[in-house]
């Protein structure tokens, strides 16, 4: 208490001795009021600035008396200048109101790009908004995961999922983040979308390593997904239709500040009823999903700002097959809630408080011949957050928070027994803090330290977090980063590893149990030597230690004690990814090369030897390409070539007899110790703008898979042949897709 | 050339370097190595089972059972101890197999047997292994009657069936014999429905596994029975090695390849006991 005491002290003598100078304020979309995180905020003058934070937020303090000129750039939009006069008024508070880039003269854009990112030491960084994401081709619709599965250093399993496995992580090792409440399980239809509506999202900023004390408990890489937060201005809407889906869109001002609603849903369910598909001796399933994003925001003083956000999605499929001989009903969905309230105690102590809720649940239930079978799997995720941002000199940011969760991950069973039902209720408190130090016009370094205790195991775990930028000169800079990260919360496959991962079970680690850990260490490379360019390379290595495999001999049951389910063991993952990116002219695009090894070591697998995990890639080329070839037309297109996944190959074969039973076994190798032959996939779209009954809006044509390569999915062994037979899985063929929206 | 320029020629020589160094790495060859697989299972208050050795062939080759079995090795039944409890014999009638010509020695319940192998040279494998075999039980309630016959109806209640606890046993096995050799299959519309074939030859045996050790009675299903006729319902326990090998295997009988874990020292295969219920039911399943 009394440490507490002497901190805020310690912070508010900061706040209130202001001997200098500070502006402070918002920065915001003009158009619609939207605040915009990633802003640089510099005093051209003085050569000291900063970058708004995630609430678009910045302040820069201890300015010396006289008139200085503010510039404010962040690329999409104009820059922005203005004078200040601080002998005439020490504490400004200026809200900046940016342009966007469409009314902009390419000169000013290239400026703002140059200046992007001027402070960040973060490495492993890709900030997309959701128009990057839209220009990306796919099925259906755009989709975020997809969209960062293009980048460098980003896989999915197989391309029909969702999962990301970033620099040799598992799926589970991703923290995903919608407005800072956490998403358990991101995805709709068995992994093949994300769980988020383009429509409904501002920002999305991935950190791939290396990623700093304000964020923890994931091994590899945080996302975190920023919503719309609604114009301010004006009342709008947007609807699109697209083979899959139907979205609804609006927003507008409320009060003192505004809402969006958007919400989506699939007719697949529709098409196949209507068709009487749905029954008989062929009957297909009844599948749909839908979700809503709400996001309410209210300024209720100059100095507090109240938001609520809300998410709510849901996959549901009823399969009636046979006469009803066997009937299949599949639930699972996310809903997360979160108050979140902003409060400035001065122009350089900006805090965020949020109370958040998520809340998961995957609910299966098989009948057949009288004869029920159901698994429900829920996680329920209470937390309390406090973040401060104290802007303490022109040279120093320091950031500290808390996180305290309390968690209650259910699992049962239901059959003709005793249903088996796992409950655990694990609390975790994270506590961090962490300065920005911009020791002089080269160098700027962030180091943090993240404190986390879990109450099931008793673990308390110290992360130490280091990140340092060097700027070689203008254009071109140095960047390492290092830390330790710890791991409570497991995911255990729902009986595969092909990707599928709606009903992978998430349980907590128990008292006979480490956390999961990792080292990571990274050194990047950045350079904007080639106007309207950027070039970065960087090259990681993790180490990984406690690290979890689920026992795919456990029958996919929790039947016995959580320690007993996983093999533990170690892990590594290096490598470099070059990364060409450019995003300013009527030809935009990116160039990402990815060089990488990933290596697991459990003593109970494979001998106890290293292998390559199925996520191992060796190479790794994305390149995307949007082209606007006037006011109304666009085209945009991905290539993605990349090593052929790992398999496990057969070497012998047997039978074995079990009352009365022979089974035709097929013995592995070494494990994953062969690949599948080379991915690669061209996709292409193009858009035109249109109107539609005198609204605006535009359609789209995409193909998916433009060449037809019927990628190999895994090897598959039928033991019943001999010599077993080995055939390839495919992946999908050509799919054609359109859609279009309106705005009203 | 200025430093940004050498800044970035550096860079992408390291590219480069790691992209020519990064070449594919081939898939390796074939790592077979033959290996002994044990097929044996003691059944509780039985003689020692057949035990059959067999070497496994490589995964490209026609599995040819016969021209792979294992001929004049030594296979020892141990007491937990380690002292002899039986001593099997090599049947040159039926290449593989190896018996037990003591009718005197039963296995006994909740006992600890040790299994020895040695193959003959010039191999000389040792394989070996240990089972507890489960417990006695019985049966104490079953809603098929002994002798009943059944009329096939899917849409009808499923069959419990419950049984009074084992001990030191892996898991119960319901299961579901047919006895005529050449029953009529039952037909499904959902079996009828798909292409696959595993689905139009359904096996003369049903199990029901995963259940939890604990768990003394189950339903089974009728779309669980397979063919008409003569069918006998049976409960048994089994121990933990049985029970692991099912876990295993019966998940890995489709799809991609998985690693299989043995309960043997320098074998594969499995060495399992087994104790049936006392009371089995018999009955008769007709359209």
């Amino acid at each position: 208490m009394k440490r507490t005491s002497l901190l805020l002290l310690f912070l508010f003598s900061f706040s209130f001795s202001e001997p200098k100078a500070t502006i402070s304020g918002f920065v915001r979309d003009k158009a619609n009021g939207e605040s915009l995180p990633f802003a640089n905020v510099i005093i051209k003058d003085l050569k000291i600035g900063t970058t708004t934070n995630i609430s678009g937020y910045y302040a820069i303090p201890n300015i010396p008396d006289g008139k200085f000129t503010v510039q404010i750039s962040l690329l999409g939009y104009r820059t922005q200048t203005f004078e200040i006069n601080t002998e005439e008024k020490k504490n400004l508070v200026q809200d900046i109101y940016l342009i966007d880039q469409s009314v902009q003269v390419s000169e000013v854009i290239i400026s703002a790009e140059r200046e992007e990112e001027k402070h960040t030491t973060q490495t492993g960084r890709i900030v997309m908004q959701a128009k990057d994401v839209a220009d990306i081709p796919t099925i259906g619709e755009a989709d975020v995961f997809r969209a960062l599965q293009v980048m460098p250093g980003v896989k999915a399993t197989s391309e029909i999922s969702t999962g990301l496995n970033v620099r040799g992580g598992s799926t589970d090792q991703n923290l995903i983040l919608l407005d800072g409440t956490v998403v358990y399980n991101p995805s709709h239809l068995f992994g093949f979308f994300s769980t988020f509506n383009n429509d409904a999202i501002k920002d999305i900023d991935l950190m791939k390593g290396g990623y700093p004390a304000e964020y923890g408990g994931r091994l590899s890489s945080v996302l975190n997904v920023t919503n719309i937060d609604g114009d301010r201005v004006n009342t709008h809407g947007k609807a699109s239709i697209s083979l899959l889906s139907t979205r609804l869109t609006g927003e507008g001002p409320l009060g003192n500040g505004s809402w969006f609603l958007s919400a989506r849903r699939t007719y697949f369910d529709k098409i196949v009823s209507v068709a009487g598909l749905d029954t008989g001796k062929n009957a297909l399933p009844l599948y749909y999903f839908y979700d809503m994003n709400l996001k309410i925001n209210q300024d209720l003083s100059d100095d507090d700002k109240l938001s609520l956000v809300s998410y709510l999605g849901q996959d549901n499929l009823d399969w009636a097959i046979g006469n009803n001989e066997l009937s299949i009903n599949m639930r699972w969905g996310n809903r997360t809630n979160a108050l979140k309230w902003t409060h400035l105690f001065s122009q350089t102590l900006f805090s965020n408080f949020t109370a958040s809720y998520s809340f998961y649940k995957a609910q299966t239930s098989i009948d057949f011949g009288g004869f029920h079978l159901g698994q429900d799997n829920t996680v329920d995720d209470y937390s309390l957050r406090g973040d401060l941002d104290f802007f303490a000199t022109n040279d120093h940011l320091v950031k500290l928070g808390a996180w305290w969760s309390q968690y209650k991950v259910t699992y049962s069973e239901h059959g003709d027994g005793d249903p088996y039902i796992f409950e655990d209720r694990p609390a975790q408190l994270s506590i961090y803090a962490q300065d920005e130090w911009t020791i002089d016009e080269r160098w700027i370094t962030q180091l943090g330290l993240r404190f986390e205790y879990q109450d099931l195991s008793k673990a308390t775990d110290w992360g130490p977090r280091f990140n340092i930028r060097y700027n070689l000169d203008e254009k071109s800079i140095l960047k390492f980063a290092t830390g330790l990260y710890y791991q409570f919360l497991i995911a255990v496959p729902a009986g595969t590893d092909m990707g599928f991962s709606p009903f992978d079970i998430w349980i907590p680690i128990n008292e006979r149990m480490k956390a999961s850990k990792s080292f990571d260490f990274v050194l990047g490379y950045e350079t904007r030597y080639f106007e309207n360019y950027t070039i970065t390379v960087e090259t990681y290595y993790k180490h990984f230690s406690d690290v979890l495999q689920f026992k795919r001999d456990m029958n996919s049951t929790l039947k016995v004690d959580i320690d007993q389910l996983f093999h533990v063991g170690t892990g590594r993952a290096f490598g470099a990814e070059f990364f060409l990116q450019k995003r300013v002219g009527d030809l935009t695009g990116t160039l990402g090369y990815t060089f990488a090894y990933t290596y697991r070591k459990f003593p109970d697998l494979n001998h106890g030897n290293e292998f390559m995990p199925k996520y191992d890639r060796r190479h790794d080329i994305s390149a995307t390409a949007s082209y606007q070839i006037d006011e109304n037309w666009k085209i945009s297109s991905v290539f993605t070539y990349s090593t052929g996944q790992s398999y496990t190959r057969g070497v012998a074969r047997e039978d074995i007899d079990f009352i009365g039973v022979v089974y035709h076994q097929t013995e592995s190798g070494a494990l994953y110790n062969h690949r599948l032959s080379p991915y690669h996939r061209l996709d292409f779209s193009v858009t035109k703008r249109a109107s539609f009954f005198g609204l605006k809006g535009s359609w789209y044509f995409q193909i998916f898979n433009v060449y037809n390569r019927r990628n190999v999915w895994f090897k598959q062994f039928d033991n019943s042949k001999n010599p077993p037979e080995i055939t390839d899985v495919k992946l999908l063929p050509i799919i054609p897709t359109f859609g279009f929206d309106f705005s009203f | 050339m200025n430093q940004p320029k050498k800044n970035i020629a550096a860079t992408l020589s390291l590219f480069f370097f790691l992209t020519l160094n990064g070449c594919e790495e081939p898939n390796s060859g074939y790592d077979y190595d033959k290996q002994v697989v044990v097929n044996g299972t003691l059944t509780a208050g039985q003689n020692v089972d057949t035990l059959k050795l067999h070497w496994t062939s490589e995964v490209d080759k026609f599995y040819d059972r016969k021209a792979l079995a294992i001929p004049g090795a030594i296979v020892l039944i141990k007491n937990s101890d380690g002292s002899v409890f039986d001593s099997l014999w090599y049947d040159t009638s039926n290449p593989g197999r190896y018996y037990s010509n003591d009718p005197a020695k039963k296995i006994e319940p909740t006992k600890t047997y040790l299994l020895y192998v040695k193959t003959p040279s010039p191999d000389s494998r040792i394989v070996t292994g240990m089972t507890t075999v489960p417990d006695t039980f019985s049966i104490i309630y079953s809603s098929v009657k002994n002798n009943d016959t059944l009329i096939y109806n899917p849409n009808a209640s499923p069959h419990l069936f419950a049984w009074s606890p084992s001990k030191t046993l892996g898991t119960y096995l319901p299961t579901i014999f047919s006895l005529d050799s050449n029953a009529a299959m039952i037909p499904k519309e959902f079996y009828g429905d798909t292409t696959k074939k595993d689905f139009q030859r359904p096996e003369k045996i049903a199990y029901r596994v995963g259940l939890p050790r604990e768990q003394t009675n189950t339903l089974l299903p009728w779309v669980f029975l397979n063919y008409f006729g003569n069918t006998r319902f049976d409960i048994f326990a089994i121990d933990e090695n049985s029970a692991d090998f099912l876990n295993q295997v019966i998940p890995a009988q489709g799809g991609e390849l998985k690693e299989i874990h043995y309960r043997l020292n320098g074998g594969i295969g499995i060495f399992g006991a087994k104790t049936q219920a006392k009371n089995g039911i018999q009955a008769y399943i007709k359209p």
